[in-house]
């Protein structure tokens, strides 16, 4: 089921929560909601599941088509993840992941094997198998996630929300559980949105990135475009690390070819430090003059951090290992530097 | 926020005995400050509290037990039990409600509506009879009515039971609110967005996570509602047999020199003041092992 | 976030909660409460100071007052004690101990007052001992003062124990890094973090003390002038059908307690605010 998100806005007191977001989500993807805190993604996530209402007078949600803003919470049909889970602490496992079926009405209520079937399906499937009788303080942090997980899903939702679904978790645990999600959304093929602040966890696993600053939606799209076509310097700088330097200073010096990157308004290339080529300073090299001021080799790529001599910006640079050893660059020499492509960005216009 | 902290569930960690040598005292403070602690309370609450017993007990236990024949003061166990049998479990619904409203939902005026709840602990139990004597008495705002319809409140059962309402009505509140505040509304949440009507969430998910507070609210709220002296006595009219509470006829028995009935009397509200405090342990006890 | 006029929340019942609550709380509790002040309201300026200043009203007041203050001060000593050997601690029969100090919320105020008077009477158990010393208890003001005590007791204990078992060890071990003894650390660190808990509690168990009835009237004489407590006196004039003196006194002893209430109220934003992180 697609979701559509249409100028929605709400306000927390003097605070502005969202700020007219639009949005539209495919059926069957995986879409991650990125930003920092503030950003208001939480937000948006609670008011797709009907957890939080827009303000009076702003715009829609719709399901598959159909106006869902006045629909409450129950009705939805969304699974909704709760970022600390939210498992009900006197429940088990079993009971926990039955409890949505077992509040339905007498009518719409499968049977006991049918629920006992429905919940064991499910416990299998999030890999759980012989914990349903545990509670959840006798499970670890990613089993919790796991029974959220299934409990959102036993409800048949059309959607499924996950508020920060990895964010209570420690590093290598959330490594593997968001690997295993996205086999997991490869397996079922629900429409999900997901919230992170993790800029390396969204562009790793979801189909589309939605980035979110200070209430708007800042850009739209796949992994790869969002990176490498970010639409404005927050982006730029939200998804890893840059380089901004003055585009004036490394024209003169041509260290760039002019219309890769030209200057924008604001008068700054943009440039990943990847995107830095480095070369030892001989008679007729072209570049701006550096020295190179730290080394940082631990893991594949060595780090560099060289000053402009010119301008005595710093700027940071990553290249292979073996590159640097070929090149035969060491601290405190001389090079120059060159840009293999940058961005700029106008107020009205971006590259 | 009166008397809050005094009722609302407390849990002692046990002091590690690695503790880091920079907070841990000289063994002779310890010893010092422990046994000049434990002298003071040995002198405040032990000895009272065994001396309703020695008392009681002073012509032995047939003398005792004697005691409990009489038929005032079986009338008088009988209207305490039916008191707390009606203002115990009004209090439980307005505790309830006070503390979904208060814990879940943000409004204006909501502190003042908390303070206004802890009110009945500031008033003097004699004052918090007379209110009621005002109200309802023969001088009181709706005396006359009560003449022309023959109801009697003061003086009578129902005053006693709006007395004793009005001293214990913020102790089940004031167990539930802070409880349900630190448990926040994400299971609430959670349970709507997988169907649950309002209803089904407050049974399925909210009363099993506040049940062992909720338990020692109403132990607490029974044992003030069935042991409240002066409100209770400037309504009762402290008529024999009729309108004698438990701790009422405490004192008419006292004031009359028959001690060891009026300690046997005594000697049941206290030992339902030892249940509560056992009960208030064991809860306690379950209610930091079902967060552990 | 901030107070919002119409909660728009999805989790049910705040209409029907609401209106219960607010029923249920003006019926039994501010309506009859708004009797007293009414009444009062209904006496001429002069009738009410001859009711609230007359010689025996302000013996009263001074009994009460001083008892309660006395109380809550010594409660507050021994309270900080207790409250620091039950957390920091450990010995033989701590749960009990601990369990014990709720006892005064749990005993009947009359059941305390006819025990206390039997143990400080003088053929009593702690009486016989007194009396020859010259020191009187039973049927004087220092009865009251004993009984006050008693039911103050939990107070001051159990608003420390919280604070205490939250404070982080690693202040203690910051201030003796930083070259300060024991005495040191425990008068400028920790008690400066548990004074407005102690003032707290102390305030609790004076406000209780102020109209404390059932536990007073056994042990302390009554008599007018020199021992008859203010809650007592309303009590008095209520037996011989003096419902505008009583009343008056009434509002009296209720304007002394919401004070303190409020004084409470503050004290507790004021203590909050050190712990806004």
């Amino acid at each position: 089921m697609s979701i559509q998100v249409s100028n929605i806005r709400k306000k927390f007191g003097s605070f502005t929560a969202l700020d007219g977001v639009d949005l539209h989500v495919p059926r069957g993807k995986l879409v991650a909601l990125l930003g920092p805190s503030g950003s208001g993604k939480t937000t948006l996530l609670r008011i797709i599941a009907g957890l939080e209402h827009a303000d009076p007078g702003s715009g829609k949600i719709l399901f598959h088509g159909e106006d869902v803003t006045d629909v409450s919470a129950g009705r939805r049909k969304v699974g909704f993840v709760f970022q600390h889970y939210a498992l009900f602490r006197h429940m088990t496992v079993f009971e926990n992941i039955a409890f949505g079926l077992k509040v339905r009405s007498r009518r719409e209520r499968p049977n006991r094997s049918e629920i006992a079937d429905r919940v064991q399906k499910l416990i299998k499937l999030v890999q759980l198998e012989g914990l349903d009788a545990r509670y959840p303080t006798q499970l670890s942090g990613g089993q919790r996630q796991r029974v959220a997980l299934a409990r959102a899903l036993a409800v048949e939702p059309k959607v499924l929300l996950l508020d920060e679904p990895f964010g209570a978790l420690d590093a290598k645990v959330r490594k593997e559980l968001r690997r295993w999600l996205r086999r997991f959304h490869e397996e079922i093929h629900l429409t999900t949105v997901f919230v992170t602040h993790d800029q390396e966890e969204a562009l790793e696993i979801a189909d589309e990135v939605v980035i979110m600053n200070q209430a708007k939606v800042e850009q739209v799209g796949t992994p790869q475009e969002v990176y490498d076509r970010p639409a404005s310097p927050f982006v730029y700088q939200f998804l890893g690390n840059v380089n901004m330097l003055r585009a004036q200073a490394l024209a003169h010096a041509g260290a760039h070819p002019a219309p890769a990157a030209r200057e924008g308004s604001d008068g700054l290339i943009y440039v990943r430090p990847h995107d830095i080529e480095l070369v030892p300073d001989s008679p007729g090299a072209f570049g701006a003059l550096a020295v190179v001021r730290y080394l940082h080799m631990a893991g594949p790529q060595a780090r560099l951090t060289v000053e402009l001599v010119q301008t005595r910006e710093t700027v940071e640079a990553e290249i292979s290992r073996p590159q640097l050893t070929a090149l035969g660059i060491g601290l405190n020499d001389i090079v120059r530097v060159r840009l293999r492509q940058g961005h700029s960005f106008d107020e009205d216009y971006a590259i | 926020m009166a008397a809050s902290v005094t009722s609302t569930l407390s849990t002692l960690p046990t002091p590690s005995s690695t503790a880091p040598r920079a907070t841990h005292d000289a063994r002779w403070v310890r010893w010092t400050l422990t046994t000049i602690a434990l002298l003071f309370l040995g002198f405040f609450l032990v000895l009272p509290l065994v001396a309703v017993f020695a008392e009681a007990l002073r012509h032995g236990l047939r003398a005792y037990l004697a005691s409990f024949s009489d038929p005032d003061a079986l009338a008088s166990i009988k209207l305490t039990l039916l008191t707390a049998a009606i203002a115990v479990p009004a209090n439980l619904v307005f505790g309830i409600s006070a503390a979904w409203l208060i814990a879940k939902f943000n409004f204006r005026g909501k502190s003042v509506l908390t303070t206004l709840i802890d009110l009945p602990f500031a008033v003097s139990p004699v004052i918090s009879g007379l209110i009621y004597v005002l109200v309802f008495g023969l001088q009181g705002w709706f005396g006359g009515w009560l003449i022309e319809h023959n109801l009697k409140v003061i003086f009578a059962v129902p005053g006693i039971v709006l007395a004793t309402t009005f001293v214990t009505f913020p102790i089940i509140a004031r167990e539930l609110i802070p409880l349900m505040q630190a448990q926040g509304s994400d299971e609430e949440y959670a349970a709507i967005t997988l169907g649950a009507n309002g209803w089904q969430t407050f049974w399925r998910v909210t009363l099993p996570n506040i049940k062992w507070g909720l338990l020692y609210g109403v132990i607490l709220c029974n044992a003030r509602a069935m042991g409240e002296f002066g409100a209770v006595s400037v309504v009762s009219g402290h008529i024999r047999g009729e309108t004698n509470t438990m701790p009422l006829h405490v004192e008419i028995l006292y004031n009359e020199y028959n001690f060891v009935a009026a300690f046997a009397v005594a000697s049941l509200l206290a030992l339902l003041a030892i249940v509560t405090l056992v009960l208030k342990s064991l809860v306690e006890w379950r209610h930091a092992r079902s967060r552990a | 976030m901030s107070s919002v006029r119409a909660p728009r929340s999805i989790l049910p019942g705040f209409g029907l909660s609401l209106g219960f609550t607010l029923t249920y709380l003006s019926l039994i509790v501010l309506i009859p409460l708004a009797a007293a002040f009414i009444k009062t309201a209904g006496m001429s300026w002069a009738d009410f100071v001859s009711a609230v200043a007359s010689p025996r009203v302000l013996a009263s007041y001074r009994l009460s007052f001083g008892a309660s203050l006395a109380a809550g001060l010594v409660n507050a000593a021994f309270g900080l004690l207790v409250a620091w050997v039950l957390v920091r601690y450990s010995f033989p029969g701590r749960r009990v101990v601990d369990a014990l100090v709720d006892l005064p919320f749990a005993l009947p105020t009359a059941v305390a007052g006819i025990a206390l008077t039997a143990i400080y009477a003088k053929n009593g158990w702690v009486g016989q001992w007194l009396e020859p010393a010259g020191i009187k208890v039973a049927y004087t003001q220092l009865g009251v003062f004993v009984a006050l005590t008693f039911i103050g007791l939990p107070f001051v204990v159990r608003t420390l124990q919280p604070v205490l078992q939250e404070l982080e060890p690693e202040l203690e071990e910051a201030s003796a890094c930083l070259g300060a003894n024991r005495w040191q650390t425990i008068t400028r660190v920790i008690l400066p973090e548990l004074l407005p808990a102690l003032l707290t509690g102390f305030a609790l168990a004076f406000a209780r003390a102020l109209g404390e009835y059932g536990s007073v009237v056994f042990i302390s004489g009554n008599m007018p002038m020199r021992t008859e407590i203010t809650p007592l006196l309303i009590m008095t004039k209520l037996e011989q059908y003096d419902y505008h003196g009583a009343t008056a006194i009434a509002v009296v002893l209720l304007i002394a307690s919401f004070s303190t209430l409020l004084l409470i109220n503050l004290l507790q934003k004021w203590s909050r605010r050190f712990h806004r992180v």
